[in-house]
């Protein structure tokens, strides 16, 4: 009885959701699908050609590219690659530590004032420059560590009896030039995530613990630190990836060395401003995008992130399931 | 007897001498922190006072070799003329604007209506959608750009014009993440009963819906147009021709060519200008940018 009612149900009644769903998100979901799910197909095809800038130019299989990363001690390794990748995870380490250090610190100092307003002003100052552009961020660390007698940090060093100095220009002060500012300043969107949690943790367990220690800073080893997790997991992703993502300061400082080049800043180079680069930028003699090459060197930075991503998650536990790639 | 009353007052007397201590210490604790932090503050300020300074010298003032200015000797405007001079800028402010309020009204109502579709109606398949796309987070955009610059170049009316920034990326994988979680704190019971009365699926999704997402509506705009007014890569790969630059993009004309001080004193001002919406924004919305890190941060 209810079997033959079933299959009397006409198509459009039994399907109305499904109907429903792609009428409204259909056109979106086809969107995605070209812009992510195709795209990412077509690089992993790309990395395996010898693609320039001639899109219809017949492509052949080709593991020239890979070849270029593994082989090492053969005439085809690209020791740039792996330098520039060094460079990038240095960043990383050094942005990753410091900035999770000074947020977290900074996060709990917070915290500890009484005054509401105080603290919003505070915060409220603290938190803007990470809305500054990477435009106007890399403006910055030109302006303070720029050559001759106009930069801050020249001014400084002069104010102490020092010489001016190229401080960007020579290739090995440049990276430390660069990561001074981000090292000191680029705290904030790391601290503003840490507060937010700290705020979460309910204040019936500090009061409870003030019968047990008089300590202002055990609770934070033993109540906040654990129940923060989610967020030092977060932090640490989003440093992660933002660190081997880098690209701006390399670019865009003002006179800055090339021996600087972060991977990534390699990858666009090889793919859309091959002038940028030495020999590396050329094709049989001539100056050509090498698409294929790009898309394979970007297919490793791709591994890179996601196998450290999955080690961190790895190190902190279970929890890390509930936190967003964001 | 006497000895123990002796003995309790001592007590009390050493007890009431640690608790004024303490205080003291918690007075000097607070205090210590709190300098600490306005330093800070002072500190993240700084480059910012020193674009502001440079940004108001006249372009005939020639600095003092070794001084640091904190305030600026003579306040003039005439940089922040002369950037609108500057041939492309003001083109490129108006493509900044366009970019940045068309791309955060279409990626909104994109995103929102994915999120109330995947995350209010029961429909086959919609775990499988939602996992791919959510796995696409994972892929970072230097994967992508190779591809989707050639796809953009074969489709030519996207290429090389501000469509092609605006609309590759109108599918927002995070603003749709973000508003599918949000979809869980709204009862079902009111849809229900809002069906009963008659009502649609498009009036449900605007009239019932939408504003009871307002606060999250509000986090997307935020976040959706700091990101795309601070855009950078993806338009520099996109945009050839000059008319279409974005106004980050049109800094790069700021730089010097015939290396004087000039050029460095309207540089600022230009600096001061691409920053000042996004920190006008800031000052103004304050409680939700916020609130905001809070909720994309933490669900």
């Amino acid at each position: 009885m209810t079997e033959a009612i079933k299959r009397k149900k006409p198509f459009r009644k039994k399907y109305k959701n499904e109907i429903k769903a792609f009428l409204l998100i259909g056109l979106p979901l086809l969107w995605w699908g070209v812009f992510f799910v195709f795209a990412l197909v077509r690089a992993i095809y790309f990395s395996f050609t010898d693609l320039t800038f001639d899109v219809n130019a017949n492509l052949s299989f080709s593991l020239e590219s890979y070849r270029r990363i593994f082989a090492f001690g053969t005439e085809y390794f690209d020791s740039l690659f792996w330098r520039s990748l060094g460079i990038s995870l240095i960043w990383t380490g050094v942005m990753l530590v410091a900035n999770n250090f000074m947020g977290m610190l900074v996060a709990w100092m917070l915290t500890t004032i009484k005054s509401h307003r105080a603290r919003r002003m505070i915060l409220g100052f603290l938190f803007w420059p990470s809305l500054i552009s990477a435009v106007a961020s890399a403006h910055i660390i030109s302006m303070v560590f720029s050559s001759g007698s106009s930069g801050l940090f020249n001014r400084i060093v002069m104010l102490f009896g020092g010489y001016p100095q190229d401080w960007l220009g020579n290739p090995n002060t440049a990276l430390i030039a660069l990561m001074v500012v981000p090292f000191l300043l680029g705290f904030s969107g790391r601290m503003i995530i840490y507060y937010a949690a700290m705020l979460g943790v309910p204040e019936t367990y500090y009061e409870a613990a003030k019968f047990d220690t008089s300590s202002k800073v055990r609770p934070f080893f033993h109540i906040t630190l654990p129940l923060i997790k989610n967020a030092i997991v977060l932090n640490l992703v989003l440093s992660l990836i933002e660190g081997v993502r880098i690209l701006a300061p390399m670019q865009l400082v003002d006179g800055v060395a090339d021996e600087t080049m972060s991977v990534v800043l390699y990858i666009f180079n090889l793919a859309f401003y091959p002038q940028a680069l030495g020999s590396e930028g050329l094709v049989d003699g001539r100056r050509l995008n090498q698409f294929g090459r790009a898309s394979a060197y970007a297919m490793i930075v791709f591994v890179v992130i996601l196998v450290l991503t999955l080690i961190q998650f790895k190190l902190t536990g279970k929890e890390a399931e509930n936190v967003s790639a964001g | 007897m006497s000895q123990q009353v002796n003995i309790l007052q001592l007590s009390e007397v050493d007890f009431n001498k640690r608790t004024r201590n303490r205080k003291i210490l918690r007075t000097v604790f607070a205090l210590t922190i709190f300098s600490f932090l306005i330093i800070l503050a002072f500190f993240q300020f700084f480059p910012f006072l020193l674009e502001l300074v440079t940004s108001f010298h006249g372009q005939g003032y020639i600095r003092e070799y070794g001084i640091l200015y904190f305030w600026p000797r003579q306040i003039t405007f005439q940089n922040y003329i002369d950037v609108f001079r500057v041939a492309g800028i003001p083109r490129a402010f108006l493509n900044s604007v366009i970019h940045t309020f068309a791309f955060t009204t279409i990626s909104l109502i994109i995103a929102f209506i994915f999120g109330y579709v995947l995350g209010k109606i029961k429909f086959r398949g919609r775990n499988i959608i939602f996992f791919a796309i959510l796995s696409t987070l994972m892929v970072p955009g230097e994967v992508l750009m190779v591809p989707n610059f050639i796809l953009l170049r074969q489709t030519v009316i996207f290429y090389d014009n501000i469509l092609g920034i605006i609309l590759p990326g109108a599918v927002n994988v995070f603003g749709i993440f973000l508003f599918k979680q949000f979809m869980n704190t709204i009862p079902n019971e009111l849809l229900e009963s809002a069906e009963i009365d008659g009502a649609g699926e498009l009036t449900k999704i605007f009239r019932i819906v939408f504003p009871m997402c307002m606060p999250i509506i509000v986090t997307y705009i935020i976040i959706t147009f700091t990101a795309s007014w601070n855009e950078y890569l993806w338009p520099m790969i996109v945009l050839r021709n000059p008319d279409w630059h974005t106004l980050q993009l049109a800094m790069n004309d700021l730089y010097p060519r015939f290396g004087g001080h000039v050029d460095e004193y309207i540089r600022s001002a230009g600096m001061i200008l691409i920053s000042l919406p996004i920190i006008l924004l800031f000052v103004t919305l304050q409680k939700y940018f916020l609130q905001s890190v809070n909720v994309s941060g933490m669900k």
